[in-house]
């Protein structure tokens, strides 16, 4: 790992968070971004739910039972105390975690790992997941790798962030148009409404309302079908009837 | 920032459009919205008469780089109007330029999927943004985008507001259009056309006449105009009593 490796990938995951962005395309990029930069052999991300138990979002698979590792750590495991305290848990002696986490231990010694590492994704006080690491060869993550994770960390809870703002945005944007629409519509079905009936735009609208009122519908809806579907009010049913 | 110390949140779109024409730097500069048919929708604010005019022209004919900006995604940039360019739009172009606008820059504001509306610039004499030009037109395409949502988003602060919120509980706009809408609607009607079509007709017989588009809905809606379809002009007709008896579906 040099310096401009390091470079390159943090303006990829930059330039991600900018051009049509998916969360979960965003996620499985850094852990394989980790498992590259920081020299481990595999990499898992980690959120919290709603009720504060983790979920594993993504994971490298170059270990077959990585998966099956990462989620173990839902109920056990050094990515758990990591998530409970907020602190980094690092260079895990895999070799010597028996009694700590017995069912976990067992399962990657299994799986030839050596070492773990669980690094805290932290919003302000919150922390609300955790980056995972293991090795099948190091026994220690290093000062510059342990740097290095943090930041990626940093950058995933950047990502959740920027997903949460864009989808915020994106429904406001929605309301907006649909307001938009709304007034159109609205406009258009007080024409129509006056030249069916030879009244005023105004008279019309009051026509409208009453309908809406009487119904229980919203206006939006009622002027709708009134303009797209050819929808008599009640007041011209009985007007119209054959 | 102009929308963190701004004492009255109604300026802030003009403000912003303002701040606008001096960093790009450009003559004017208008804000308008779009319903989600990609249709021009309203205008929101504008720095002067001719900003307003040019995103007004393209609603009254129906085209122009705005729109397309809009629909299509990207900005479109027309440094001479005069030139080849403004041959995409040659109605457009030709009344644009008799009002002095020269070159017209238009950005598209968007949130994700949703084609929000379009930041239109425009400059009295020709010639092309440069770097920093663009770079400065496409952060106030950002900032105003941000800006509509804020708006929104205020709207919304103090819980969801119904599609049939009163006028107060809406984003205030500097012209809604509502009499051209009423228009179609009626010409919908009396043309026995959908109101999209309505709207081409109306369209058709302003062009035609060499009269604004308002003026010609405002005549329809009270009755003194009305349009059939046929092509034939009919002039201060009293509206016929009955509505059509014809099933709309």
């Amino acid at each position: 790992m040099n310096q401009a490796q390091v470079a390159r990938v943090f303006v990829e995951l930059a330039d991600t968070l900018v051009d049509d962005f998916d969360l979960v395309d965003f996620f499985h990029l850094l852990t394989e971004r980790c498992v590259q930069l920081l020299d481990v052999t595999s990499a898992g991300l980690m959120l919290s739910d709603d009720r504060g138990r983790l979920q594993l979002v993504a994971a490298t698979s170059t270990l077959t039972r990585s998966v099956e590792l990462f989620e173990l750590q839902v109920d056990e495991g050094p990515c758990v105390d990591c998530f409970r305290s907020g602190e980094p848990v690092v260079d895990v002696d895999l070799t010597r975690a028996h009694e700590r986490w017995p069912e976990f231990t067992a399962a990657a010694n299994a799986a030839g790992l050596v070492s773990t590492h669980a690094l805290p994704m932290r919003l302000r006080h919150r922390v609300i997941g955790a980056l995972n690491l293991f090795s099948d060869r190091r026994p220690t993550l290093g000062r510059e790798s342990l740097e290095l994770g943090r930041a990626m960390a940093d950058i995933a809870t950047i990502g959740l962030l920027n997903e949460r703002y864009l989808r915020e945005q994106t429904v406001l944007a929605e309301q907006l148009q649909a307001a938009l629409d709304s007034r159109v519509v609205i406009e258009q079905a007080k024409g129509v409404l006056a030249a069916r009936s030879a009244s005023t735009v105004d008279e019309a609208f009051a026509r409208l309302r009453r309908h809406a009122r009487h119904r229980g519908t919203s206006l939006t809806a009622v002027a709708t079908a009134v303009v797209h579907e050819g929808f008599l009010l009640d007041d011209e049913r009985s007007t119209h009837r054959p | 920032m102009i929308a963190a110390t701004a004492p009255d949140p109604a300026t802030v779109p003009l403000r912003l459009v303002q701040a606008c024409c001096r960093a790009v730097p450009v003559s004017g500069a208008a804000l308008s919205l779009m319903t989600s048919a990609g249709g021009p929708g309203s205008l929101l604010t504008a720095s002067d008469r001719i900003a307003a005019a040019v995103e007004e022209l393209q609603f009254d004919l129906g085209e122009g780089p705005g729109l397309d900006a809009a629909r299509g995604g990207s900005p479109v940039l027309v440094a001479d109007l005069a030139g080849a360019a403004g041959h995409r739009w040659p109605v457009f172009a030709a009344t644009a330029a008799r009002r002095g606008v020269a070159a017209v820059f238009a950005y598209p504001l968007r949130m994700g999927s949703v084609a929000l509306g379009v930041l239109e610039l425009y400059r009295d004499r020709a010639g092309p943004l440069d770097d920093a030009g663009q770079a400065e037109a496409s952060a106030c395409a950002v900032l105003a985008t941000t800006l509509v949502l804020q708006l929104q988003s205020a709207l919304t602060a103090a819980g969801p507001v119904p599609l049939d919120a009163p006028e107060e509980a809406r984003i205030a706009l500097a012209d809604d259009r509502a009499v051209v809408h009423q228009a179609s609607g009626i010409v919908s009607v009396s043309a026995h056309v959908g109101v999209g079509q309505a709207l081409v007709l109306l369209r058709g017989r302003a062009y035609a006449e060499g009269r604004a588009l308002d003026e010609l809905a405002a005549d329809v809606v009270t009755g003194r105009v009305l349009l059939d379809g046929t092509g034939r002009d009919h002039h201060d007709r009293p509206r016929d009593g009955h509505g059509d008896e014809r099933d709309f579906r």
